[in-house]
């Protein structure tokens, strides 16, 4: 098991969010958390990688207990958070912007396989052609584009992704769904939080569903598939 | 509800009592600290203002207390026969106009922007008060010439005793708070005060926050410049002292040292700073080194002044209902 | 006309000291949100250091390098112990704890050293003067420029062709993405109030011998510099520059030619600024 939680509880003030949340994602796995709006499904990104800090549970990652760390240290750790607000640097380059996710420590960082800004770049191109353009300057796609290859520079082993498919086109749409199934093929594991339930069938191999804080349902998504009572009271508006 | 309401109008009673027969009691030097620490209170009230109702740090606001001071001594000197409450206010008109000029371009921004254009802006008054040599004596300061005040049904009064000048002091002082009070609980005085907890929504619900704002800082700076104009008359004399940097950081002082969260914080932290600055500045000379560790020790561990860290048990005693809800 | 030239050049002359000074407060404002009143007193505190050390040392160069290490560490205080522990109670109560170091560092400074002002000497080498249009001109007052020129390259330098700068531009904008990518950005704070602080003290040093050292030397470079940064926008290190040239220049002819309204002119400057341009010439938003 790389990542476990277990009984997390977590509180914005008073507000209680997570209630209870328990889940665990294998090796080499992609899961799918799905829910609607306000659900908590980004609140459990946030408390996996440490913007916030939940009051109770735990949250094991490789058997190391990552409640209450920092989120660099989360980081350092080997989890890679790319948030739903994308949050590119506006003000550098698309370069500069790569150098920051940069974990040179990290022992993934040695191998061969490892993600550098020449691979980066070969794997997309566009950001080549762009990369002395200011971060502020991109389109949406080569935003989310940029977000997830700047984190990908940090040689995650866990990749958190929050709605990377959010608000883009749905060529566009294609194009992010088959970086995340390389990603994947590089032997990352990966939790996908999406509202696209297409997207969620076409990457995932197991789902959680989740409403008001708390794991409502799980399963393979197959299974998630086949289910029209889950799928009509948690999912459909 | 009604036995609390007893209570209040009891403890009101005793207060103004104790008031009235209090020059009685006190010697010469007592009776004058009481009379700084009244006009004192009112300035760290007016700061308050800003401070605890408005939210926002102010350094420059000596900038309106010497106004006001100036002012007091400039229309007793200048315009013939001018009565001595009708200078006070003239005093607090010209401070509240300075205020809204002031204000007019600092409110706007929030934040650190307003406290440091408050500063700047202090300075440059500072600047005009010490380079308008023919007008207010620059370096050398100025003195206020006093004459008899002439009351209806009283008659004259004699402004030297420093008896008249007590209950003068406290008369306006109460009037002014009583005031403050007043404005603060009318609708529109309420929603002028909560501007700080909820700009954005304010601003959302279509309500002018700049005007509200605009209308506190102008208020703090009219009342400023009465305590302004009050301090003029009893020191009988004004200097740069009443309009520097130094005076602006004290006001700061009393206003938190006492507790920015209640009305009345202000007024305590006005009496604590005069009997501090009396009390330590006998046993060192470096009292102002104590003054500011008292103050960085009440931001790290109490930041809700002493009035903070008196035990609730006390406090709701004399109003059990709004022991806590003056305070965030 | 060349009395024009003598005071064009005494305005940058003071202009790139204004720079230098303000350089680590808009450093630190632009990253950490803080604008640090407390900066005024470390410029102080480094003057006050040169003095004591020029005394033991006899030597000014090594206050160059000693000076600003010792202010350095002193921020480095204030940060780690004192601003982090209020920075949850909002930007109010760390504008008042900067200020009431501040207030406490300047009476710390007239509690050791007095309230007389003090006069630094430079060296020799610096003492003299150099040949400029027909007459002569201080060196030393050449020397502050040089320095402050030093800096500002390399500054630039960092923040623009290092990762330590771009990380630094980066936190400027979203501290908590650059922490999600795993920069320890509490670190980089810490780093960089120390480095802002020990600008300030580098400031101190070479003003010490140029202007007098004395307890009101903090309070009235910190109004100066908060005008450039009104002006400047803050968060600025370009406009703070041209700013702080703006009334380096402002404040020199004005003591030229109107005394009486020298003081006033850059007060009015500010005023203009803040109604044309309220978020200042380089600022993005206010």
């Amino acid at each position: 098991m790389t990542l476990a939680l277990k009984d997390v509880n977590t509180y914005y003030d008073k507000s209680h969010i997570l209630q209870d949340v328990s889940f665990s994602i294998q090796e080499k796995e992609v899961v799918g958390l799905l829910g609607r709006n306000g659900v908590g499904k980004s609140t459990t990104l946030k408390s996996i990688s440490g913007v916030v800090t939940p009051r109770s549970g735990s949250i094991l990652y490789k058997g190391k207990e990552l409640r209450g760390l920092k989120p660099h240290q989360v980081t350092k750790l080997g989890i890679g958070y790319v948030p739903e607000e994308r949050r590119i640097f506006p003000n550098l380059t698309v370069q500069q912007n790569l150098l920051i996710g940069v974990q040179s420590r990290r022992a993934r960082a040695q191998e061969e396989e490892a993600w550098t800004l020449e691979r980066a770049y070969d794997l997309f191109p566009q950001l080549k052609a762009r990369q002395s353009s200011k971060g502020g300057n991109l389109s949406g796609g080569e935003q989310q584009m940029l977000t997830i290859v700047r984190t990908l520079m940090g040689n995650p082993d866990l990749l958190l992704l929050d709605e990377p498919t959010e608000g883009l086109a749905p060529m566009l749409v294609e194009v992010v769904t088959g970086v995340i199934r390389e990603i994947h093929g590089s032997g990352i594991s990966i939790l996908l939080v999406e509202q696209n339930f297409e997207v969620i069938l076409e990457l995932t191999s197991r789902t959680y569903v989740m409403s008001k804080g708390r794991v409502v349902f799980e399963g393979t998504s197959a299974q998630l598939a086949d289910n029209h009572e889950v799928r009509k009271q948690y999912l459909e508006v | 509800m009604t036995h609390t309401r007893t209570k209040n109008v009891l403890t009101v009673l005793i207060v103004l009592a104790a008031l009235v027969v209090l020059p009685y009691l006190l010697t010469e030097v007592q009776l004058n600290m009481a009379i700084e620490i009244a006009f004192f209170s009112l300035f760290a009230v007016s700061y308050n203002l800003l401070l605890g109702y408005g939210g926002v740090l102010s350094f420059g606001h000596a900038a309106y207390f010497g106004t006001g001071a100036y002012f007091m001594v400039f229309a007793l000197k200048y315009v013939a026969g001018m009565p001595i409450l009708p200078a006070v206010l003239v005093s607090g008109v010209a401070a509240g106009l300075t205020a809204a000029i002031v204000g007019f371009f600092c409110v706007r921004l929030g934040g650190s922007y307003f406290a440091l254009l408050t500063l700047a802006f202090n300075q440059l008054i500072y600047a005009i008060a010490l380079k308008w040599r023919s007008l207010t004596g620059g370096d050398d300061g100025i003195g206020l010439d006093k004459h008899d005040m002439y009351l209806p049904f009283v008659g004259n009064l004699d402004t030297m005793s420093t008896f008249t000048v007590y209950y003068l002091t406290v008369i306006i002082v109460l009037i002014s708070l009583w005031l403050i009070r007043f404005f603060l609980k009318t609708p529109y005085g309420n929603t002028v005060a909560c501007v700080k907890d909820n700009e954005e929504r304010a601003a959302f619900i279509g309500y002018n926050v700049f005007r509200s704002k605009l209308v506190l800082f102008t208020m703090a700076g009219f009342f400023a410049g009465i305590a302004g104009a009050l301090f003029a008359f009893f020191e009988e004399f004004v200097s740069l002292d009443s309009i520097n940097m130094a005076m602006s950081t004290e006001v700061l002082f009393m206003a938190f040292i006492g507790g920015t969260g209640s009305f009345l914080g202000p007024v305590l932290g006005a009496a604590v700073f005069i009997y501090f600055t009396e009390w330590v500045s006998d046993i060192t000379e470096h009292w102002e080194f104590f003054l500011g560790v008292l103050f960085v020790l009440l931001i790290l561990y109490a930041n809700r002044g002493i009035i903070g860290l008196i035990p609730e048990k006390i406090k709701n005693f004399w109003s059990p209902r709004s022991a806590s809800a003056g305070e965030r | 006309m060349e009395a024009y030239a003598v005071q064009a050049v005494h305005g940058v002359v003071y202009g790139m000291l204004l720079f230098l000074v303000t350089s680590g407060l808009t450093l630190v404002f632009g990253m950490m949100g803080v604008l640090n009143m407390a900066h005024a007193a470390f410029y102080m505190v480094g003057a006050y250091f040169t003095y004591s050390l020029v005394q033991w040392t006899g030597s000014f160069w090594l206050c160059l390098l000693l000076a600003p290490i010792g202010v350095g560490i002193i921020g480095a205080f204030v940060e780690r112990a004192l601003l982090r522990k209020v920075h949850t109670f909002g930007h109010a109560h760390e504008l008042m704890l900067t200020f009431g170091i501040f207030y406490i560092l300047a009476e710390v400074v007239k509690w050791i050293w007095g309230t007389y002002p003090l006069t630094v000497v430079a060296p020799d080498v610096l003492n003299g003067s150099v040949p400029f249009l027909s007459a002569t001109y201080p060196t030393y007052r050449l020397f502050i420029l040089l320095v402050s020129v030093i800096v500002l390259f390399i500054l630039a330098f960092i923040m623009q062709k290092t990762r330590i700068g771009i990380i630094v531009r980066a936190a400027v904008f979203d501290n908590e993405m650059v922490d999600i990518l795993g920069v320890n950005v509490q670190l980089v704070f810490l780093g960089v109030f120390s480095i802002g602080s020990a600008l300030a003290g580098l400031a101190g040093v070479v003003a010490a011998p140029f202007l007098s050292t004395y307890p009101g030397m903090g309070l009235e470079i910190l109004v100066d510099a908060f005008v450039v940064i009104v002006i400047g926008g803050f968060g600025s290190v370009w406009g703070a520059l041209l700013a702080a040239l703006m009334i380096g220049e402002l404040q020199s002819f004005g003591i030229m030619l109107i005394p009486e309204l020298a003081l006033v002119f850059q007060f009015l400057l500010m005023a203009i600024v803040l109604v044309w341009r309220p978020q200042g010439l380089f600022g993005e938003s206010a």
